[in-house]
């Protein structure tokens, strides 16, 4: 994300809609992506994105300059996110533990030769699949936005040594089920 | 070194470029002697990071979008947070001592300039009057808090 000014995000602040409209267009990519990687539809995703976007228009006053804009919209989007996913899990009471994932996952071929970009697609997506929505965030925030532990620390209000041991715990389980298939 | 630490290493810190120069060199050193761990380390490179190398971003309809978030910010204007003692309460659980220590001795403030102000009051008025007296005065100080401690604090107001 490029730079935002302060004086755009002064002016946002004060209720400016074309100062929000530029944060919106230099956040709006990201927001959607991780709502979207995190809850794997696109419907839920919307919603998140757009509650994501009245959430900080309505708190970019309480905005601390010293702090990164884009970990506490991280923070938001994830939080948002994670919110929904329960939401969702309550919805359909519906469990998928993880043999259901593994067998959903049966034929995974992660090492196929020049598999195509829509094919690594799925295959992201089925890995996502494979991990609790906390395990998720941290995946999505390192492997795909390229955070660093410190940052994804921040964003999920959690220690650098909780970010360590859940994206060891997903890794473990993304080789696992890589070995039960091989 | 133990092949197990170094799976741990590699599993985390080595792929995510978090290692420490001392770490890095141990782990590289003990490569160079172990084939399992570094058949383990080309594993895991295919396994779990070259997949999410290429993801593309995915884009929201930026118009459709933008348009939500515009109906849904007319429909309720914005309101300004309310500083409930709740709320007081709640950010006592905020990280950062600092905040904590801050916002503690804003309530002593608090509590010490209502009580004065509620001595009077009972002078003059009735207990219920002093009552939104009290409520007005701690959401004063609050509010004053949170402005001047942004960083963190402001998620616990969400
Ligand atoms: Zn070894």
């Amino acid at each position: 994300m490029q730079e935002i000014s302060i004086q755009t995000i002064k002016e946002a602040s004060e209720g400016s809609m074309a100062a929000f409209r530029q944060i919106y267009d230099k956040a709006s990519g990201f927001v959607y992506n991780v709502a979207l990687r995190i809850l794997n539809n696109k419907e839920d995703a919307e919603e998140v994105a757009q509650d994501v976007f009245v959430n900080i228009f309505r708190s970019l006053d309480k905005y601390y300059f010293g702090s990164s804009l884009k970990t506490w919209m991280y923070r938001i989007t994830v939080n948002a996110s994670l919110n929904c996913v329960r939401r969702r899990k309550k919805e359909i009471n519906k469990h998928v533990s993880y043999d259901d994932a593994l067998e959903k996952n049966q034929g995974l071929s992660i090492n196929a030769p020049g598999a195509k970009r829509i094919e690594d697609e799925e295959l992201v997506t089925r890995m996502l699949d494979m991990l609790n929505p906390d395990q998720r965030a941290c995946i999505v925030l390192r492997n795909i936005e390229g955070l660093s532990y410190e940052e994804i620390a921040v964003a999920l209000a959690i220690n650098i040594n909780t970010v360590r041991s859940r994206l060891k715990r997903a890794r473990e389980i993304l080789l696992t089920c890589r070995n039960e298939v091989a | 070194m133990d092949c197990k630490i170094i799976e741990t290493w590699i599993l985390t810190d080595y792929l995510d470029g978090e290692l420490g120069p001392a770490k890095l060199q141990a782990l590289e050193s003990h490569l160079k002697t172990c084939r399992a761990c570094s058949d383990f380390l080309q594993e895991a490179k295919t396994t779990i990071v070259r997949p999410f190398e290429d993801t593309k971003q995915h884009m929201p309809q930026q118009e459709y979008l933008w348009n939500r978030i515009k109906a849904k910010i007319e429909e309720e204007p914005k309101q300004y947070p309310k500083m409930t003692l709740e709320r007081i309460i709640r950010s006592f659980r905020a990280p950062k001592p600092i905040f904590a220590l801050s916002t503690c001795a804003a309530l002593i403030l608090a509590v010490f300039v209502l009580t004065q102000a509620r001595a009077l009051y009972q002078k003059t008025y009735n207990r219920q009057l002093a009552a939104t007296a009290l409520t007005e005065q701690l959401e004063y100080f609050a509010s004053d808090e949170i402005t001047s401690f942004g960083t963190d604090a402001e998620n616990y107001f969400l």
